[in-house]
């Protein structure tokens, strides 16, 4: 009988690349002529963790890469090696070859031997080389460097495993070779031994160790090397005063045959002064605070549990099947006497309060600060601008901005490509700076944003621009139909055109024209929108704009003939019935409404999606002002039926897709409505306007 | 009259891992049977033990100190390196020591 310590993978997976994006994040930023001490200890600490676990969970390609990192990273932050940007880059590449590794585990995904011989040459390399820090006088360095006993600390380590230890399948041997190699361990084992071999438990762990640790390592280090093995209450330290005189546990104290449960450190044990508690990743009741490596101290905010996507979806769906019948509910309750039935409508308000409550809980599960995707770019700019031999910053703006997990995963392929075009083609050479009296390092700037029921994601350059004769130019040498008289909006579109590039030669970086119809595809399948704004000699504004939830809206139904549509609550500006005189006749078919100075189109929903029945007299219906990304138009519809809650339906996976819409919704009577989207429809109106 | 000392040696090997113990019980039990009173040492030749883990560790030192109440001294012989320096890195080689080095 064994536990499948598969069912742990995951969240060593998940940590560890947590880890590796915490280091390469601090690499990124760190000043390697003055480095902060808590950067360097916090990067010390990730690859430390990465390599317990490492260990720990049978991964020894990984644990070796990471040792050897580790062991410089110490090295750098005891000061006994002078941090430069060369080892930072080695670094970097180490922090890669990890995440290689760890992909290879966790994906399959392909495992370079050759690179990892490289890179573990490469840190091998700065070991002998061994750069020495520079001069610092005593007062100016801390004492953990102190050679002598003073930097030293004693600990009393006791850990007691549970009775199911045997069946984690953990192996303490690197542990304890761990904490051989911080300083002087004496290690004794205690068996606590039945009196008869009849009835012998083979599962049970009968085994506890005592240690007494002499290091100049702080206890977060030590305690870490338990991390995936011990829980609070299996294991104590205790700062030993007499470490230097303290003999080592001799035979005969380990003969003494305590029962495990008896040296168990209680809640009260770990109370008392001068014992501190430990940590371990697993635990046979994952929910327990403590368990799967997290601190007790942490803040109750701070504090998280992993739960498959999966569940999270299925909740999520289920919650969009409660909203529809309470909607179904809602609409069969209004058939009774509110006076005669005031409880029933009383009971069907707190229903949908709660409903309404419940609903926003659920969604807010699924949501995930951009910063998730943000932070792979100062890598990648990084790189990039190394690569192209030009200078570069990265500004990033609104990273706790929330967006849908689903739109968060989606949403990575299409920004690194906009960032990969921004710095490949946008931002120019020093010397082509200099001379266009810029600055010689060229500045992109990140930002999301939330408008309205949008996320609004902006990625500028202050590079050189689009060139528009260029891409002009290339689209007759394509042979699309474009004219020079054509706006600049325009032409940027035409960037969009499966396999158009303007880029004189193709690199690995951009130029082979597959790059920005992706993206605009990408975009699109996620309900979003791609515009470019740009200026010669001044740089680009590429702005991708995406709906804020793929789930549940707040929207109005409003009645064209005998259709009903849903328009999302937050594109809506006002409603107004006009009067003869506010209308304007513009040619054969278009009509402006005058709303307080502003001449606005009116657009006849019934026309655009051919709905017989609608009225045709904008006097006698309603007109609906809604917000399409900056631009006013007027709705033209029948009657405004009530607010809603929709579920979004996807058409496309049920039907098709169609155009001015954003999916569809089943109504409280089983109806099915179209969701208006402003901005399509607006596109659709003018294609279909002369 | 001289009372001899008998010394049982007994072979044990394979798997003394979590997963292999279970196999591995059952002959230490009936060895323990075995035992005549003239018994004096029981020796345990691990020559053929191929993996050992912490459970297979705790097994060999619950039966030896079993063994040893019931006035038997237990030893284990032709201990492969392996196994050995296992006990050294888990800090149990001086408990199989002082089991031996009782009388």
């Amino acid at each position: 009988m064994s536990v499948d310590l598969s069912q742990f993978y995951q969240v060593f997976y998940e940590e560890s690349a947590e880890h590796l994006a915490e280091m390469e994040s601090i690499f990124l930023s760190i000043d390697t002529d003055n480095p902060d001490e808590e950067q360097l200890n916090a990067v010390f600490r990730a690859a430390h963790s990465i390599k317990g676990g490492a260990g720990t969970f049978g991964f020894p390609d990984m644990a070796q890469v990471t040792h050897t990192l580790e062991t410089l990273l110490d090295r750098v932050r005891h000061r006994e090696l002078a941090l430069n940007r060369d080892m930072v880059e080695i670094f970097l590449e180490a922090g890669d070859t990890i995440a290689m590794q760890l992909a290879g585990h966790r994906d399959g995904a392909h495992v370079d031997q050759a690179r990892i011989e490289t890179v573990c040459g490469k840190l091998r390399a700065i070991s002998e080389a061994g750069t020495p820090a520079a001069v610092v006088s005593p007062a100016a360095q801390p004492d953990v460097v102190s050679p002598d006993l003073d930097g030293e600390t004693g600990y009393h380590i006791v850990f007691t495993p549970p009775p199911d230890f045997f069946n984690r399948m953990v192996p303490m041997e690197p542990i304890f070779a761990e904490l051989e190699g911080m300083g002087d361990l004496n290690l004794a084992a205690r068996v606590a031994a039945p009196d008869s071999f009849d009835g012998y438990d083979l599962d049970r762990c009968l085994t506890s160790w005592e240690m007494r640790l002499t290091t100049r390592r702080s206890l977060d280090e030590i305690r870490d090397l338990f991390m995936f093995v011990a829980d609070d209450d299996e294991i104590s330290f205790e700062i030993d005063a007499s470490a230097h005189m303290a003999p080592s546990p001799s035979p005969a104290a380990a003969e003494n045959t305590v029962p495990a449960e008896a040296q168990r450190s209680g809640p009260g044990a770990a109370a008392t002064s001068g014992i501190l508690p430990g940590r371990r990743l697993y635990d046979r009741e994952e929910a327990a605070p403590g368990a799967f490596g997290r601190r007790n101290n942490e803040s109750s905010e701070a504090s998280s549990i992993r739960v498959g996507v999966s569940k999270v979806d299925q909740l999520i769906n289920q919650m969009g099947e409660l909203v529809i019948t309470q909607a179904m509910l809602a609409q069969t309750a209004q058939q009774f006497d509110p006076v005669i039935h005031e409880d029933l409508h009383r009971g069907m308000e707190l229903l949908q309060r709660n409903t309404r409550d419940l609903q926003e809980s659920v969604m807010s599960i699924r949501m995930m600060p951009i910063s998730f995707i943000f932070s792979r770019f100062p890598r990648l700019v990084h790189d990039l601008a190394a690569k192209l031999g030009k200078q570069a910053e990265l500004k990033l703006a609104g990273e706790t901005t929330e967006l849908d997990k689903g739109l968060i995963e989606k949403l990575a392929d299409p920004l690194t490509h906009l960032v990969r075009n921004s710095l490949d083609h946008g931002i120019e050479l020093p010397e082509k700076r200099k001379a266009a009296g810029k600055s010689p390092s060229g500045m992109i700037t990140l930002s999301a944003s939330q408008t309205g029921g949008r996320i609004v994601i902006e990625v500028i350059d202050d590079g050189a621009g689009l060139n528009r004769a260029r891409i002009l130019e290339k689209a007759v040498e394509k042979g699309m139909l474009v004219t020079d008289d054509i706006s600049d909006e325009e032409v940027w579109q035409l960037i969009f055109a499966p396999g158009f590039s303007t880029a004189e030669t193709v690199t690995d970086i951009s130029g082979r024209g597959v790059g920005m119809d992706v993206v605009m595809k990408n975009v699109q399948a996620m309900g979003g929108r791609v515009s470019i704004f740009s200026e010669s000699g001044k740089g680009s504004r590429v702005v991708v704009s995406l709906p804020l939830t793929l789930a549940i809206l707040d929207g109005l139904s409003v009645r064209v003939g005998s259709e009903i549509f849903i328009i999302p609550l937050n594109s809506i500006i006002e409603s107004l019935q006009p009067a003869s005189e506010d209308l304007n006749k513009i040619g054969r078919d278009n009509t402006t409404v005058h709303v307080r100075g502003e001449y606005i189109p009116l657009m006849r929903l019934g026309e655009i999606f051919s709905i017989a029945g609608a009225v045709q007299r904008p006097e006698e219906a309603v007109i609906m002002l809604v917000d399409a990304e900056g631009e006013q138009v007027a709705l033209l519809v029948d009657e405004l039926m009530g607010q809603h809650q929709v579920v979004i339906k996807s058409l496309e996976s049920n039907y098709r897709k169609v155009d001015g819409t954003a999916g569809a919704t089943i109504l409280g009577d089983g109806r099915v409505a179209l969701i208006l989207d402003a901005v399509d429809m607006v596109r659709l109106w003018r294609m279909n306007t002369p | 009259m001289t009372q001899h000392s008998i010394t049982l040696t007994e072979k044990i090997g394979g798997d003394w891992s979590i997963a292999g113990i279970a196999l591995q019980a059952k002959p230490l039990t009936e060895l323990s049977n075995r035992c005549h009173e003239a018994t004096r040492t029981v020796a345990l030749d691990c020559g053929d033990i191929k993996s050992i883990d912490l459970s297979g560790f705790q097994l060999l030192y619950v039966w030896m100190h079993c063994l040893h109440l019931k006035g038997l001294q237990p030893k284990l012989v032709n201990v492969p390196d392996f196994m050995r320096e296992s006990q050294r890195r888990l800090g149990i080689a001086p408990l199989f020591d002082s089991q031996e080095n009782r009388s």
